[in-house]
């Protein structure tokens, strides 16, 4: 375990060293400046786009993040020869996949956590008080990422950095529509498709799941449990999914 | 020679090309919220654009539609949409369809139960209509005790000015929306002229309003 807390110690100070991050944080501020420069053309829905804007970003940054960053996490270090002095030292492939995660997730988790903060920092000087239904939805989307990271590293582990970027997007927009793969299931006659939609609806993330953005800008209730289940299920199916993805690293060539 | 469409009139064919409601949630990909609120600004723009200029509102009810489609839980949207739609485009059908959407999105809501009584007092004079909205509108959770007697008396009179301009006052009070208080504001102006040259008080015109 000590060996794969370093591996992550490591990715999320070479993450941080990354200028795409920094570009991408500078957007992510100018998004929520430029959204206070809209709020007076909104006819007093300034506070609701606000909400809206920041959540969004919040989300689509740490997305873009997983896909530049995370689906090179391995080739990156194949590229350079620099695996086979890491891999030299007793350290496992399953540690580098477990560090690469952990260290990936660490990052996101902190830029995603700070743009919160920086969102709750503007609804403070404008409404003088602090939002929690936006920390909650923000802490959703933390682990909404954990699942679309697991997948950029499973795709590293296999594939190459541009394909795997695809298919962790793929994989993004196939979760987005994991509803209407229930619904699908539920009005098709088709037997075989019915059970293939079911095997689709199970294997791909289920990303509906971490999206509180409507109640929490409406100012609906959110339920603990609902949130219990999400974050339950994001660490399910990312350990399931890093398993796999150990089992494929182990097997690949390096050479 | 060429010819320059008027800003109001090229606008209007950009909203023509504006996808529905359904397509753009399902492309959303989970950013609904924000896409909704894409929309209510060309919303806000296209009134805007148009109360300046010809006041030809006819792409309202789409817009209008995309914005409640995308985010069903946005309740000036209905209530912006329905009075514009009701009142300025002179569409009433299209105005009482929203604010039906709105209701049935948002069963816990009194304002759009009132502002459907509303509508149907201030636009259509179906007292009966605007009776039950009210009615409906007390029924519902957080209402100020205004609403119950807007209820009541309609039950009671019909196309009584002083309701209307009770009606009016209590919107411009209510509303953060600039175009809607400025809306209230034309409507109060008028009917106060048209008070101010009814039959002086001592004649008999009836009761004054809740």
């Amino acid at each position: 375990m000590d060996k794969t807390l370093c591996i992550a110690r490591n990715t999320v100070r070479e993450a941080l060293r990354d200028k795409v991050m920094y570009s991408l944080v500078l957007f992510a501020c100018l998004v929520l400046a430029f959204n206070r420069i809209l709020t007076p053309l909104a006819l007093g829905e300034g506070s609701k786009i606000t909400r809206d804007v920041g959540l969004s970003a919040i989300s689509l940054l740490g997305l873009f993040i997983v896909v530049l960053s995370g689906t090179a996490l391995v080739h990156r270090e194949i590229d350079k020869k620099t695996i086979a002095i890491i891999l030299s030292k007793p350290v496992s492939r399953s540690q580098f996949i477990g560090g690469r995660f952990l260290g990936l997730w660490a990052t996101i988790a902190l830029i995603c956590l700070g743009m919160a903060g920086l969102l709750q920092g503007v609804l403070l000087v404008t409404e003088r008080a602090i939002d929690l239904r936006v920390l909650s939805a923000s802490l959703l989307i933390v682990f909404e990422l954990m699942v679309i990271t697991s997948l950029a590293v499973l795709f590293s582990a296999a594939v190459s950095p541009i394909l795997g970027g695809m298919l962790t997007f793929g994989a993004y927009v196939a979760g987005s529509f994991s509803g209407d793969l229930l619904r699908l299931t539920q009005i098709t006659e088709s037997d075989p498709l019915r059970a293939a939609t079911h095997v689709f609806y199970y294997v791909l993330p289920n990303l509906e799941m971490f999206n509180l953005r409507a109640a929490a800008v409406h100012g609906l209730p959110m339920e603990p449990l609902r949130f219990a289940i999400a974050a339950l299920y994001a660490m399910v199916y990312s350990t399931a999914v890093l398993l796999l993805a150990m089992a494929v690293f182990r097997r690949r060539e390096l050479s | 020679m060429s010819h320059s469409v008027p800003s109001a009139g090229r606008h209007s064919e950009e909203l023509m090309y504006f996808p529905s409601g359904r397509f753009l949630k399902e492309a959303a990909m989970g950013h609904e919220v924000l896409l909704a609120d894409l929309a209510w600004l060309r919303a806000v723009q296209y009134y805007g654009e148009h109360r300046q200029t010809d006041r030809n509102y006819k792409m309202a009810g789409h817009i209008f539609d995309v914005v409640t489609t995308l985010d069903p839980l946005f309740r000036n949207a209905y209530v912006f949409g329905g009075l514009v739609l009701a009142q300025d485009a002179g569409d009433l059908d299209k105005g009482v369809e929203l604010l039906h959407k709105g209701v049935a999105n948002i069963p816990d809501d009194w304002l759009l139960p009132f502002e459907l009584g509303f509508i149907y007092y201030i636009c259509a004079s179906d007292m009966a209509q605007a009776h039950r909205w009210f009615m409906e509108a007390a029924e519902r959770p957080g209402h100020p005790e205004s609403v119950e007697r807007f209820a009541a008396y309609t039950a009671a009179h019909s196309g009584d000015p002083h309701t209307a301009l009770q009606l009016w006052i209590r919107l411009y009070e209510s509303t953060e929306n600039a175009y809607v208080r400025r809306m209230a504001e034309e409507r109060i102006r008028d009917l106060m002229s048209e008070l101010e040259e009814a039959p002086p008080v001592g004649s008999d015109d009836g009761p004054r309003g809740p």
